[in-house]
């Protein structure tokens, strides 16, 4: 469940897929071959449900990039540079050993423009091709790759502001 | 003239687009050279590079938590 929210960032839709997702699963119990583990074969069907789930309701989001055109003028100085320069994350693989970490992770992953977040959790959790989400989400492969950037940008100021900046023991 | 100074002039603005562009698609030729160049004199676009590539691995982490729990 908390999957799937994270994917649609919509607790109504998370809820369809998922209850879509269950009754598919007691509609064909043959289809689950025994060899998988249950859970491997449950997540596989939430995935199309969730593909599904985001075709259906594509529409009803701007798939615009343009929207966000601002962003850059903020990470960036008017030469071009980094505006902030010295973000040094040190050593940040110690992070992915901390719970806490992924709290403010997916926090910042939520704050994102829902386009942006969107294709990147298509991207990098349900790890489709380009071909897929430019498909899914009726973009060009220019404007995925821009969405993608920006949010990486974005994600690079949260994840800055909210965990590498701020002291820990 | 014009196109080592093209290359040269390429800002960290235009170059953090090449390094998240990299991820998604091969770049050409001319991209891979500025980008190389850019990353021969530029610390903070190094870091950026290796902030890309750990949020790409920080994200497969908590997908692998997540699928842990579910």
């Amino acid at each position: 469940m908390r999957f799937a929210r994270a994917q649609l960032r919509n607790d109504a839709w998370a809820e369809d897929a998922v209850s879509e997702t269950i009754l598919a699963a007691l509609e064909r119990p043959q289809s689950f071959a025994g060899g998988s583990q249950l859970k491997t074969w449950l997540v596989g069907i939430l995935k199309h449900k969730l593909i599904d789930q985001l075709r259906r309701h594509t529409r009803e989001i701007a798939s615009s990039p343009a929207d966000d055109s601002g962003l850059e003028d903020l990470v960036f100085v008017p030469d071009g540079h980094f505006r902030d320069r010295e973000q040094d994350w040190g050593n940040p693989e110690s992070a992915l050993g901390e719970r806490q970490f992924f709290v403010v992770l997916q926090a910042c992953v939520e704050n994102l423009p829902p386009n942006q977040a969107r294709v990147f959790m298509m991207r990098e959790w349900l790890e489709l091709d380009a071909k897929e989400i430019c498909k899914e989400m009726e973009l060009t492969a220019t404007n995925l790759w821009v969405l993608l950037h920006r949010a990486r940008l974005r994600l690079r100021e949260c994840l800055q502001a909210k965990w590498f900046s701020s002291p820990r023991a | 003239m014009g196109i080592v100074k093209k290359i040269f002039k390429r800002s960290c603005r235009q170059v953090s687009r090449l390094i998240s562009d990299r991820e998604e698609r091969p770049l050409g030729w001319f991209d891979r050279t500025v980008l190389r160049l850019h990353l021969n004199v530029c610390d903070t676009c190094v870091r950026y590079e290796k902030q890309v590539k750990f949020m790409s691995r920080a994200m497969g982490r908590w997908k692998q938590y997540a699928d842990e729990e579910l």
